[in-house]
Order: structure tokens, then C-alpha cells, then sequence
């Protein structure tokens, strides 16, 4: 379980989240959801402690950060380092061996080549297995989906859905509705920093509407467009 | 418009100054006098060799200009002969001090030398994305030997190469040298910091992080060092303590990197961190006191990542 209570941080002036209480139970994939700048990214640089904050995240497991994977939305990678030797840093960090990495490469990417001339994809891919083998309790995924293929997409998916089977947390953001239909059991909606709405999954298709008309609105319209 | 991008470089200069705490019009009277001391002692004739190290010094600061991702910017912003012209006046520019000091001591050939050879580093744009993947030894725990290894590989090439004209000639000094070599480019490796999702990994306590980063640095450096020592051994078995007297100096000069390196963190060391780890070499009995002191300011600035 993670649980953030009366969660705020603030930037200068800008109040990038506002007492934010959330409860993440144990075997629960949670969706959040907002536009760009909502604040989903800061929620979890906050809950990960990669970020000071005002508020508390409890957790029953202490440290979390040492039972936390992390997938950042843009993956950071070292010149000259292979996918092999990432996986390896990552793993022996939290005291973790790996024998055979290549046996559990289940997205196929080329382990010995430099992690940083791979793709986009590549590289979320790559992030996502090396904190997979951490073996962590909780995962915090940001835009997973993002870049990523058609099939790693559905891979993705199915690996959500197997930590949960195993009782695992799972904590996600997507600009894609459908992916986080698919998976999440609740989902969060942030704006500006607040939380605004948490919404079950009976009312995921709700939800959808709601956002689009909230986004959309006469957006459209505005741009005049022409035959 | 070369012009306007040095104002720009100036400005940039400037701003870092301030941000490590410096007024421009203090930093740059006290750089250039760090620069001439520093100087004035590399060259200081009883210390022999050491003035080898003095040519690595511009190139190694022209290496960060030689960056890829900085590179490939310029060469969006410029056309191709503005961009190898910038390219060159920026090492150059690096070069200058130096060259300046070496023919004030008379050394044309190596000023020559140095100012040809940093025209032909910036034209040649050392760091291209080749996907050649250069193995190492340190696959178990990567990453500061690693990728410090790759980078620079070809001053252990060097160091090893020395080794062995120095076994051929019989220079005992030209051996300890190369040992000196593989001794303190590790230290560079340690410059940088990373970015702090990388320290956020362990699940280790800030002290017990710092340990684990000395132990491997104290392996790692063995191991690039080794091949140096045993040779130093085998020949000069009289001198057998002068190889492990330079190990010991030059691991405890990796551990006051890591450290200050770890002080600023995530920022880069500044200034101050450069004078101290200056005063260390030039009076190493300060080791005793700036190592200690500066554990316990990286303990204190990686509690909030590793609490």
C-alpha cells in the first residue's frame, strides 16, 4: 500500500501540486490521468522521493523508494553503456543478481549494443525490463506506452496485468484513454496540481466523455477550417 | 554572426561563475592565477615527466566540447565552413593559455605540437556516435569504469604502450609515469555527476553508497593499474614499493574525487571543490582533512535521495 497525505509542492510560485490524498492498495493497477503540466510527472518524482515535498507518503513497506520501480517518461541513458550493462547497474543497486539476462529479453532488444543510439521505444523498453528484474512490489509507470511499438504495446499490457495477478502495485499515467481502460482499476484525474476527480472502472466510458468535452470543447471550431 | 556566438560562450561563461559563487571580475583573476602556479610548478624541473600531463589538460576540456548532441546543434545553426571555423577557434581558445606558457618557457615544438594537434581534434570531431561497442573489464559493476574506460581508452593504449619502451630503454621514470597515467585518469571519470535517478536506485544508506562507490573504485583502478605494477615489479624489483606507494597516493586521490563529487551533488563541483582538490596535490598531508570533510557533506547531500 502507498498513501499520500495532503501531498504539495510548489515551484517558485507555482503550485505544481495542491494536498494531494491518494491510497494505492496492494494488487490495484491505478490510472492518473491530465492534461500536459497537470502535474502527473511531479506526483510521482514526489511519491518516489526524487522530489522534496510538503505532505507525506506513507508506505508499508520503508523504505519505498527500495521496493520502487520507477519508469521515467523519457528514460535517461548513459553515452557508452550497453543495454546489458544498464540492466546490470540497476539490478546490483538494489542487490539483485542477474545470471541470464538474455533468456528474460522478452522484447528482443540487442543487449550488447549502446543503450543510447537505441530508439525511443528501445530505450522505454529497455527502462521498463531493468526495473521488471528489480523485482520491486511497487511500479510507477509514466507514459509506458509512449514510442512503443504495436506489439510491446500489448506485451506492456499483459505485464500490468500479470503484476497485478502477483499482488503488485501498479501506478500509471497514459495519453491514451484505452490503454488505461484496459488495465487500471481506478483513475485519477488531475488539474492543476489538484486532484478533481477519481473515477471506478464502471465509469471509465464517463470519464472518456467528460474529458473529451472538457478538452475539446469548441476547440475546433476556433480554427476555422475550411473546404 | 561568430561574433555573436562567443558574446553568447562569454555570457554562458559568466553565468556559470556566478552560479558557483563568483563574480567574473573575481573568477577571472583567480583562475588565471591558479593557472600560472599550477603551471609554473608542472614545469618545475624536478619533477619529471609531469609536464606530459600538462598537453592532456586542454585536450581533455576540449573532449567536452567534442559532444555529439553539441555538435550536431551547430552544425544545424551553421553552415559547414562557420561550423569547423567555431569548432577551431574553440579549441584554440582552450589551447591559448597553455600554448602562451609553453612559449614563454621556450617549448616551440610542444606549443607547435599542441596547437596542431587541437586544430586537428576539432576538425577530426573525436566523440561521433560509432556503434563499435570497446569491451572493458568492468561489465559487473558498471558504470563511472566503464564509460570512463570508453571514453578514453586510448590513454591506457598510451600508458601501456609507455611500459613498455620505457622496459625496452631501461627509464624507470618513464614506467612510473605510465603507472601515474592509469592512476589519475580514473579520477576524471569521476567529474560529472549523474543524474539523480541513478543514485535514487540503490537501497543503500548514503554512507554505505560512498563505500560501495570507493570499493569499487579501488578494485577497478587495480585492475587498469596492474598490468603497470607487476611490470615495475618484475624489473625493478629494488623499487618495489615506489609502485605501491604511487597506487595507494593515486587511489586516495579517486576516493577525494568521488567524494567531491558527491558534495555538490547533483550539481557539478564547483570552484571551490577545484582549489581544494589543487591544494590536496600540491600538499597531499590535506588529504587527511578535506576527504573527511567533504564524506560528510556528500552524506548530508545524498540523504534526501538515499534516506
Amino acid at each position: 500500500m502507498i498513501e499520500t497525505v495532503q501531498l504539495s509542492k510548489q515551484y517558485g510560485t507555482i503550485r505544481a501540486l495542491q494536498n494531494i490524498c491518494l491510497r494505492f492498495e496492494d494488487g490495484k493497477t491505478v490510472g492518473i490521468v491530465g492534461e500536459n503540466g497537470a502535474g502527473k510527472t511531479t506526483l510521482f518524482r514526489c511519491i518516489a522521493g526524487l522530489e522534496t515535498h510538503e505532505g507525506q507518503v506513507l508506505s508499508d513497506r520503508n523504505p519505498l523508494k527500495n521496493h520502487l520501480g520507477f519508469l521515467p517518461t523519457e528514460p535517461y541513458f548513459f553515452p557508452k553503456i550497453t543495454a546489458e550493462e544498464y540492466i546490470r547497474l540497476l539490478t546490483n543497486a538494489r542487490g539483485k543478481k542477474i545470471k541470464n539476462i538474455e533468456s528474460q529479453n522478452i522484447f528482443d532488444l540487442p543487449l550488447n549494443q549502446y543503450a543510447s543510439t537505441f530508439s525511443s521505444g528501445m530505450k522505454k523498453k529497455l527502462a521498463l525490463s531493468a526495473i521488471l528484474l528489480q523485482g520491486n512490489q511497487y511500479f510507477i509507470l509514466d507514459e509506458p506506452f509512449n514510442g512503443v511499438d504495436i506489439q510491446s504495446n500489448l506485451i506492456i499490457t499483459e505485464i500490468i496485468r500479470k503484476l497485478q495477478a502477483l499482488n503488485k502495485t501498479v501506478i500509471l499515467s497514459s495519453h491514451i484513454f484505452s490503454t488505461l481502460s484496459d488495465t487500471c482499476d481506478e483513475i485519477h484525474l488531475l488539474r492543476q496540481g489538484q486532484l478533481v476527480q477519481s473515477v471506478p472502472k464502471h465509469d471509465f466510458d464517463k470519464l472518456e466523455a467528460e474529458m473529451k468535452a472538457f478538452s475539446i470543447g469548441n476547440k475546433i471550431e476556433r480554427l476555422e477550417l475550411e473546404d | 554572426m561568430i561574433k555573436h556566438y562567443i558574446y553568447l560562450q562569454y555570457k554562458i561563461a559568466n553565468r556559470r561563475l556566478k552560479s558557483y559563487g563568483f563574480h567574473p571580475f573575481v573568477a577571472y583573476p583567480l583562475l588565471f592565477i591558479v593557472f600560472t602556479v599550477f603551471s609554473f610548478l608542472l614545469f618545475y624541473p624536478q619533477i619529471i615527466y609531469l609536464q606530459y600531463f600538462y598537453l592532456l589538460i586542454p585536450f581533455y576540456f576540449s573532449f567536452n566540447l567534442a559532444e555529439p548532441g553539441r555538435n550536431d546543434f551547430l552544425k544545424i545553426c551553421f553552415n559547414d565552413k562557420m561550423y569547423k571555423m567555431i569548432r577551431i577557434m574553440e579549441n584554440l581558445m582552450i589551447a591559448l593559455p597553455f600554448i602562451a606558457f609553453l612559449l614563454y618557457k621556450r617549448c616551440y615544438l610542444l606549443a607547435f605540437l599542441l596547437t596542431v594537434l587541437m586544430i586537428f581534434s576539432a576538425l577530426a570531431n573525436t566523440r561521433t556516435r560509432f556503434s563499435f561497442v570497446i569491451p572493458t573489464p568492468f561489465a559487473k559493476n558498471p558504470f563511472e569504469f566503464t564509460v570512463g574506460f570508453r571514453n578514453t581508452f586510448y590513454l591506457f593504449v598510451l600508458a601501456y604502450g609507455l611500459t613498455v619502451i620505457a622496459i625496452v630503454v631501461n627509464n624507470f621514470n618513464l614506467v612510473a609515469f605510465a603507472l601515474l597515467l592509469t592512476l589519475l585518469v580514473p579520477c576524471g571519470f569521476y567529474l560529472k555527476p549523474e543524474n539523480p535517478y541513478y543514485v535514487w536506485q540503490f537501497s543503500l544508506s548514503p554512507a554505505q553508497f560512498l563505500y560501495y562507490k570507493m570499493k569499487t573504485a579501488l578494485v577497478y583502478s587495480f585492475r587498469l593499474s596492474l598490468p603497470i605494477i607487476l611490470t615495475l615489479s618484475l624489473f625493478y624489483p629494488g623499487n618495489a614499493w615506489i609502485p605501491i606507494l604511487c597506487f595507494l597516493l593515486g587511489y586516495i586521490f579517486l576516493i577525494l574525487f568521488i567524494v567531491i563529487k558527491y558534495a555538490s551533488f547533483p550539481d557539478e563541483p564547483g570552484i571551490l571543490e577545484g582549489i581544494a582538490i589543487l591544494l590536496c596535490f600540491f600538499i597531499p598531508p590535506l588529504l587527511l582533512i578535506i576527504i573527511p570533510y567533504y564524506f560528510n557533506q556528500s552524506v548530508k547531500q545524498l540523504q534526501t535521495l538515499l534516506p
